[in-house]
């Protein structure tokens, strides 16, 4: 039994995809599932949206995140984890383009990231994802964040250039 | 201490919310105001920030571009930012096209996990953009006028 924290984003597009296909997990583990605008609900606690500091307590105290292929990718890599990521698809009406898909292919190829394309997969891939964790943990890098004060700099070296 | 700007920071939800979020080491220096879509989480991410709220524009809604420069362009006029920055979505359309015909110079930040083709509004806005803020070196040759500030978070 994990502590499983599904979330698909604070955007506009629904992803009753990934929201339909967290059911059988909740009978076997303790899921929370943020839905957005889903049209679907799981059988299991939810809320459409979550203020950005609740969503980080939850990510920080999942044992697995089950994430849309978006930036919560990178804050689930952060915390030191391997988030799992679908990506959500044009053609399915869950996003306006497919570049969610061309970002979890290239970051499964080489990121800390475990791609599912078939959300049937799921209960298998939860059952996994300790040992998978491990194992990208330990042979994928995971490049560093810039710190605050050289971005600033940054910025304000480029507004100097192009502010009159 | 350098010069104090006018930032204008404009943003749908999700996120793209977030990545202007991370640039706070850089607007806290300044005297930042925001254009932004009203959704669960700009609203609670931004209390306290001074916010002009305005609908999001999509492919469905492009029409609605022209009277959204038309009220960006009065916005512009009076809050008189000496740059604009964001990062999407449809909403930062109008604002871009207004700041250009004004001359006022605007940054657009790529999103992290856009790694191929931008959308339709982040090519006109960085067509329209003085610089094109990018996470990953990998991106600098096929952004024009790219500008490296690192992984945001």
């Amino acid at each position: 039994m994990a502590r499983v924290l599904v979330t698909v984003g604070m955007g506009p597009w629904p992803f009753d995809r990934l929201v339909a296909a967290v059911a059988p997990l909740c009978a076997a583990h303790e899921v929370f599932v943020q839905t957005g605008t889903s049209t679907v609900t799981p059988p299991c606690p939810y809320a459409a949206f979550l203020p950005l500091d609740d969503l980080r307590e939850r990510l920080a105290a999942a044992d697995v995140v089950i994430t849309h292929a978006g930036n919560t990718v990178r804050l689930v890599q952060r915390l030191g984890r391997v988030p799992v990521a679908v990506a959500r698809e044009a053609a399915r009406g869950e996003m306006g383009n497919d570049h969610q898909v061309a970002y979890l292919r290239e970051e499964e190829r080489s990121g800390r990231v475990v791609a599912v394309w078939d959300v049937a997969d799921l209960p298998a891939v939860v059952a996994a994802h300790p040992e998978r964790q491990r194992r990208l943990v330990a042979e994928r890098p995971l490049p560093g964040a810039v710190d605050g004060e050289r971005l600033a700099d940054t910025l304000d070296a480029l507004c100097a250039r192009l502010v009159r | 201490m350098g010069r104090r700007y006018r930032i204008l920071l404009v943003s749908s939800s999700g996120g793209v919310l977030l990545d202007l979020l991370a640039l706070r080491p850089w607007w806290e220096r300044h005297d930042p105001v925001w254009v932004a879509v009203r959704a669960p989480d700009t609203e609670v991410a931004l209390a306290g920030q001074r916010v002009h709220w305005r609908p999001e524009l999509s492919t469905r809604t492009r029409l609605r571009v022209l009277p959204a420069t038309w009220r960006a362009l009065r916005l512009l006029r009076r809050e008189r930012p000496d740059v604009v920055v964001s990062a999407g979505t449809g909403v930062a359309v109008g604002v871009f096209l207004a700041a250009r015909l004004l001359r006022v110079p605007s940054l657009w930040l790529e999103t992290f996990n856009m790694t191929g083709p931008a959308g339709a509004a982040a090519r006109l806005c960085s067509r329209l953009a003085a610089a094109v803020l990018v996470q990953r070196p990998a991106l600098l040759a096929s952004r024009p006028r790219a500008v490296l500030i690192g992984e945001l978070y």
